[in-house]
C-alpha cells in the first residue's frame, strides 16, 4: 500500500458504563476505496456499535476514525447507511424515502430533478412501479431494497450496511445478494457491512474481519476472500478453496472466538491454513 | 309605604289612588307622567329620610306647610341635579346597554321595558341577559360585563363594601320589588303545617345574606326550631328550587316568584306561607350598576332610570296587566308559562291544597304597586274579572301546547295499533334481512361480515324499541285527578289540559324536537336562540379553546419530549395541574379574566391541553431511534428533522391526545355553560331544566350525544388519515 488507505481506524475502544470493561478495545483496520469488507463475530462483541462510530452517529471511547483524509466526527452524507431494520419512514412512500434522502443531497434540486435521480434508484433495485407504496404494502426484501436504494442515492463514498439482510428469509435473502453483488460491481461502492452469515461474507466481501467475542472484543484476523470476483450463489460453492476458508471462519466462531477472547489460544497459533492469505492483526 | 306615594301629603289617608288629586275624580283628568313622578320620588325618598315615622312627618308639614317644608328640602338636597339627571335628555353617552337579570317577577318592570320598547324609546339599545346565579351577577357586573343588573337588594351593599369580593362602588338606582317571595312545601308535607313539627327538614334560599335566609330564620325561630341545629339551610339558585323539590333533595324554600307558583303548577308543592304575611313590604331586589359606570355615562344612567320610570307608569293601566305577563313570560324572559306569572302578579292563585287564594299584594313591584293606585278600586283590579279575562282572552303564549295529545280513550287504542304496526314491520324487515342473507350466502358462503352488521344493527335496533317502548308505557297520562275539584282551581293548576307529571311522551319529545328542528337558528332576543345558535357558541367556545391549546400544547410536548431536562423539570407541575378538575379553575378565571366568554374558554383550554401536552412528548420522546439516525446521517438540520420527520412520526400519538381532548373538552363545556354561559348548548339544558321543560333537556342531551359522537368521528378519520403501519 503506496498511499494511506481510505479509510483507517486506530485504536478504537468504547466502554457504556464506567468502570466495566470495553466491550471491545484497541479495533483497528483499513478500507481500500472501492472495497467490500464484512465483519463477522458474535453478538455482543460491538459490531453495530463499530459500524455506528464510522456513521458517526456514535461516539468511541478512545481511538480515531480517519476517512479520505479527514476525521470522522459526526454524521455525514459522505457514509450512506443501511440499517438493520430497514428504517423506512412509514408515512413515506417508497419515492417519498428515497426522495428525502436525495434532498438531503443536493438541497438545491428541482423536484424534476430530485424525481428522475429517484426512479433511477428505484429501478436500480428494481423495484420499478412500486413507487407509489407505502412500506406497510412492501415485503420484508421489498423494503430492504428499499433502504438499500436510499442509502445508493446520495452517493456516498462509503456504504455501512448493518446485518442488512438478517431479517429476510433465505430465498429473499439470496436475490438480494445477487442484486447487491451486481450494484457494487457496477458502483466499486466501498462497502463495510456487518453479517452473521458465512456464506454472505464469503460471497459479498473482498476481505473479511473476524472478531473475538466481548468484552473486550478485538479483530482478530483479516481474512482475504481469495475466491475470484463475479461470483454467483449457485456457483460458488463449487470452487475448491470454498469449503476451506469457509471452515477456517465456522472454526473461528465456533472455536476460536471465545478461547482468543479468553487469552488461551495464541493468535499466531493458526492451523495449517495456507490456502488463504492471512493478515495478523497487529 | 312607597316611593309613589306623596309624602308631603298631610293627610293620613289619600283623596285618590295616586294621592295627587284632592278627588278621584280630580285624578281621573290626568294620571302623572315618568318626569313627574320622578322627581316626587326624589324627594319623597329625602323627606322620609328625614323623618322615618310618619306621624312625624305629618305633624312637621302641619306645621310649616308644605311649600315651606319643598324650599327647605331642596335647601339641603341638590334636587335640582338629580331631577336634571332623570329629566335631562342629554346626549347619550353609549347606546349598547347590557343588563342582567336573574328570570324572577321580582325583575319585572326591568324586563318589560324591553319587550315593551321603554329602552328604546329612551334610545337605548338594551341587551337583557339572563344569568345563572347570583354569585355569577356580581362577577359580571364586577367584570364590567355587564353595564347595570337586577341584584338582591342587599348586593350593592355588599359589593361596595367589599364583603365577599373585592370592593367596588355600587349606585342603586331603584328598588325593584317588595313582597314577592313564600315559603313552599313539599307536598308530602301537607298535612305538617306546623312549624314545631319540621325539626330535620331541609331547606334551600337564594342566597346566603338575602332576605330569604334572613325571613326564613326569623319564621322558624319564631316557632321555636334553631335554624342552625334543627333544619338545613342550603343555598339553591332559584330556577333550580323546584327541580330539587320535586328530586326530595328539600323539603321546602323560601324562595322567589314565580318559583312558588311554578312549583303549584307542576304539582310538587304548596304555598305555606307568603312572606308579605311575615313582613309585609320587605324589601327583596334592586336595580343598580358601578358607580363609575354612572360616572362616565350620566346621560345613559338617565335614560336608563327614565325607562325603568316610564314603564311604571305604563303598567298604571290594569288593562295591560295581560300584557305584563305576556311580555315577560317567553323563552327570552322569565319563560313560564302565563298562567303561572299571572297568577303572581294578580295575587289571585292556586295554593296547591285545592284552594283559590286572593292577596292583591301578593308581590309589590314599583309597576304593580302603581297600578293599584291609579285604579279607583284597587281589590277589584287585582281581582278575579282581570285574571279571568287574561287568561280567557288570550291564548296563552308560554303554554306547552301538545298538538298531538289526543283524548285519553282513544290514545290506547292508538298506541296498541301502532304497535302491532310496528311489529309487523319489524317481522317484515327481519324476514326480508333473513331472505336477503340465505341469497347472499348462496352467492358468498365466505360473506360473513355483512351477516354479522347485519345482526348488530338489529339488535341495536330491537334495543331501542324496547327502551322506546318502555318509555312510551312509562310516561302514558294517568287518569286525571278527582271531579270534584273546583274548576277555576283546575284551570289554575293548567289541569284544564291533559298534563304529565315527570318524564314527557314520546310525542311530545317529538313535538319538541320537531320545533326545535324546524328552526335551528331562530333569534328571538339574546336569551331566546335556536339550537344552531347555541351549538355554535358552544362549538366556537371549544374550538377557540382547543384551538389555543394545541398551539401550547404541541410546541411545549415537543420541547419535553425532546429534552429529558424538560421532561424531569417540568413533569412535576403536569402531575400537579393534570388532575385537577378543569371547572376548578372557573371561579379563578373569573375572578382574573373578568369575562365569562373568555374563562369558559380558559377552562376548555386547561383541560384540552393536558392530554395534547402528555401525548405530544410521549409521541415525540419515543420516535423511533432509527429514524432520527437516518436523518442524522443525511444530515437532516433540526428544523427539517422536526417537521418532516418527528412531527409525522409522532403524529398519530398527538391526534390520539386531540381526541381525547376534544371528548374532554364537549365533556366540559357543557358544565361550564351551565356555571357562566348565556348562551350555548350547556346554558340551553341548565335553562330548559330550571323551566321544567324536560322534552328540551332530552332534546339537548340527545343533541350533544351526538354532536360528541361527530366530534370523535372527526378525529377518528384525521387519526386514520395520519396512521401509518410500521
Amino acid at each position: 500500500m503506496s498511499m494511506a488507505p481510505f479509510l483507517q481506524v486506530r485504536g478504537l475502544s468504547k466502554t457504556f458504563t464506567r468502570g466495566a470493561p470495553p466491550v471491545f478495545c484497541e479495533v483497528a483496520f483499513t478500507l481500500d476505496r472501492g472495497e467490500f469488507v464484512c465483519i463477522i463475530g458474535h453478538s455482543g462483541c460491538g459490531k453495530t456499535t463499530i459500524l455506528n462510530i464510522l456513521a458517526g452517529l456514535d461516539a468511541a471511547t478512545s481511538g480515531e476514525v480517519v476517512m479520505d483524509g479527514r476525521e470522522v466526527a459526526g454524521p455525514s452524507l459522505d457514509r450512506g447507511v443501511v440499517f438493520q431494520g430497514h428504517a423506512l419512514m412509514p408515512w413515506l412512500t417508497v419515492r417519498g424515502n428515497i426522495a428525502f434522502a436525495v434532498r438531503s443531497r443536493w438541497p438545491d434540486w428541482t423536484r424534476d430533478e430530485v424525481r428522475a435521480h429517484v426512479q433511477k434508484y428505484v429501478d436500480l433495485v428494481r423495484l420499478t412501479g412500486n413507487e407509489d407504496k407505502r412500506p406497510a404494502a412492501l415485503s420484508g426484501g421489498m423494503k430492504q431494497r428499499v433502504g438499500i436504494a436510499r442509502a445508493f442515492a446520495i452517493q456516498p463514498k462509503m456504504l455501512l450496511l448493518d446485518e442488512p439482510f438478517g431479517a429476510l428469509d433465505a430465498l429473499t435473502r439470496g436475490a438480494i445478494q445477487d442484486e447487491l453483488v451486481a450494484i457494487c460491481a457496477e458502483t466499486r461502492q466501498t462497502v463495510f457491512m456487518i453479517t452473521h452469515d458465512v456464506d454472505e461474507a464469503l460471497l459479498l466481501a473482498d476481505r473479511i474481519l473476524l472478531m473475538t467475542n466481548g468484552p473486550g472484543a478485538r479483530i482478530a484476523e483479516s481474512l482475504v476472500n481469495t475466491l475470484p470476483r463475479a461470483r454467483t450463489r449457485h456457483d460458488i460453492h463449487h470452487h475448491p478453496r470454498y469449503y476451506q476458508i469457509r471452515n477456517h471462519v465456522l472454526d473461528f466462531l465456533v472455536h476460536r472466538s471465545k478461547l482468543l477472547q479468553q487469552g488461551i489460544a495464541d493468535v499466531a497459533a493458526n492451523d495449517s491454513f495456507a490456502a488463504a492469505t492471512q493478515e495478523e492483526t497487529p | 309605604m312607597s316611593l309613589f306615594r306623596n309624602p308631603f301629603d298631610s293627610r293620613p289617608g289619600w283623596g285618590c289612588a295616586c294621592g295627587r288629586h284632592a278627588s278621584t275624580a280630580e285624578h281621573e283628568a290626568g294620571s302623572p307622567g315618568a318626569e313627574e313622578l320622578s322627581a316626587r320620588a326624589l324627594r319623597a325618598a329625602a323627606l322620609r329620610a328625614l323623618f322615618p315615622k310618619d306621624a312625624e312627618r305629618r305633624r312637621f308639614l302641619r306645621a310649616v306647610g308644605r311649600p315651606t317644608a319643598m324650599a327647605a328640602l331642596a335647601s339641603l338636597f341638590p334636587f335640582g341635579a338629580l331631577e336634571a339627571m332623570a329629566q335631562d335628555k342629554g346626549k347619550i353617552e353609549r347606546k349598547d346597554v347590557k343588563i342582567g337579570f336573574i328570570p324572577i317577577t321580582c325583575a319585572t318592570p326591568l324586563i318589560m321595558s324591553s319587550p315593551l320598547g321603554f329602552y328604546e324609546k329612551q334610545g337605548l339599545n338594551v341587551t337583557l341577559v339572563k344569568t345563572a346565579g347570583w354569585a355569577l351577577i356580581r362577577d359580571k357586573v364586577m367584570n364590567k360585563e355587564y353595564d347595570a343588573s337586577h341584584l338582591l337588594a342587599p348586593m350593592p351593599l355588599a359589593i361596595s363594601l367589599g364583603v365577599g369580593s373585592g370592593a367596588l362602588p355600587m349606585n342603586v338606582a331603584t328598588i325593584q320589588n317588595s313582597n314577592g317571595q313564600a315559603i313552599t312545601l313539599a307536598l308530602k308535607h301537607k298535612d305538617n303545617r306546623d312549624p314545631k313539627n319540621w325539626k330535620g327538614f331541609k331547606f334551600a334560599v337564594p342566597f346566603e345574606f338575602s332576605m330569604h335566609n334572613f325571613l326564613l330564620r326569623y319564621y322558624l325561630a319564631e316557632h321555636g326550631l334553631d335554624p342552625d341545629r334543627d333544619v338545613q339551610i342550603r343555598v339553591v339558585p332559584p330556577p333550580e328550587m323546584v327541580a330539587n323539590l320535586r328530586a326530595g333533595n328539600i323539603d321546602g324554600y323560601l324562595g322567589p316568584d314565580p318559583f312558588n307558583q311554578r312549583a303549584v303548577y307542576d304539582q310538587v308543592g304548596f304555598i305555606h306561607l307568603l312572606t308579605r304575611d311575615l313582613w309585609d313590604g320587605h324589601p327583596c331586589c334592586s336595580f343598580g350598576t358601578r358607580s363609575d359606570w354612572v360616572k362616565e355615562n350620566p346621560n345613559t344612567f338617565a335614560a336608563l332610570y327614565r325607562a325603568v320610570l316610564n314603564a311604571a307608569a305604563m303598567a298604571a293601566g290594569p288593562e295591560n296587566r295581560t300584557t305584563i305577563a305576556e311580555a315577560i313570560a317567553p323563552a327570552n324572559y322569565l319563560n313560564q308559562p302565563v298562567p303561572v306569572l299571572e297568577q303572581v302578579l294578580t295575587g289571585r292563585y292556586a295554593d296547591g291544597l285545592g284552594n283559590v287564594k286572593n292577596v292583591p299584594n301578593r308581590i309589590r313591584s314599583r309597576a304593580l304597586e302603581l297600578a293599584r293606585r291609579v285604579d279607583p278600586h284597587p281589590d277589584e283590579a287585582l281581582g278575579v274579572s282581570q285574571g279571568r279575562r287574561a287568561l280567557q282572552g288570550n291564548r296563552p303564549a308560554g303554554l306547552p301546547h301538545d298538538r298531538s295529545q289526543a283524548p285519553h280513550e282513544g290514545r290506547g287504542h292508538h298506541g296498541a295499533r301502532r304497535d302491532a304496526e310496528e311489529d309487523r314491520r319489524h317481522g317484515q324487515a327481519l324476514r326480508r334481512r333473513q331472505a336477503r342473507g340465505l341469497r347472499r350466502k348462496l352467492r358468498d358462503p365466505e360473506e360473513r361480515v355483512m351477516s354479522l352488521a347485519g345482526k348488530a344493527a338489529l339488535v341495536s335496533a330491537l334495543l331501542l324499541a324496547i327502551c322506546l317502548g318502555a318509555w312510551h308505557v312509562a310516561t302514558l297520562p294517568k287518569a286525571s285527578a278527582d271531579a270534584a275539584m273546583d274548576p277555576e282551581y283546575a284551570r289554575l293548576m293548567g289541569l284544564d289540559k291533559p298534563k304529565t307529571d315527570g318524564l314527557p311522551t314520546l310525542a311530545q319529545l317529538g313535538a319538541a324536537s320537531w320545533k326545535q328542528l324546524a328552526h335551528p337558528f331562530h333569534d328571538s332576543g339574546s336569551n331566546d336562540k335556536g339550537i344552531g345558535i347555541q351549538l355554535a357558541y358552544s362549538l366556537g367556545r371549544v374550538t377557540l379553546g382547543f384551538a389555543l391549546a394545541a398551539l401550547v400544547a404541541v410546541p411545549l410536548g415537543f420541547v419535553i419530549g425532546l429534552s429529558p431536562l424538560a421532561h424531569r423539570a417540568l413533569n412535576p407541575f403536569i402531575q400537579v395541574l393534570k388532575p385537577i378538575s378543569p371547572l376548578a379553575w372557573m371561579p379563578l378565571a373569573l375572578y382574573t379574566i373578568k369575562d365569562s366568554a373568555a374563562s369558559s374558554i380558559f377552562v376548555i383550554f386547561i383541560c384540552s391541553v393536558w392530554p395534547m401536552l402528555i401525548n405530544t412528548s410521549h409521541g415525540v420522546a419515543s420516535v423511533r431511534r432509527d429514524w432520527l439516525n437516518v436523518a442524522k446521517t443525511l444530515e437532516a438540520g433540526t428544523v427539517r428533522t422536526c417537521l418532516q420527520v418527528i412531527l409525522p412520526a409522532a403524529t398519530p400519538v398527538i391526534l390520539t391526545g386531540m381526541r381525547i381532548s376534544m371528548g374532554i373538552a364537549w365533556l366540559v363545556i357543557v358544565a361550564a355553560e351551565m356555571l357562566v354561559g348565556n348562551l350555548g348548548i350547556g346554558y340551553f339544558v341548565w335553562n330548559e331544566w330550571n323551566n321544567l321543560s324536560l322534552s328540551n333537556v332530552i332534546f339537548a342531551i340527545l343533541v350533544i350525544g351526538v354532536v360528541g359522537m361527530l366530534l370523535d368521528l372527526l378525529f377518528g378519520a384525521l387519526q386514520r388519515a395520519f396512521a401509518y403501519v410500521e
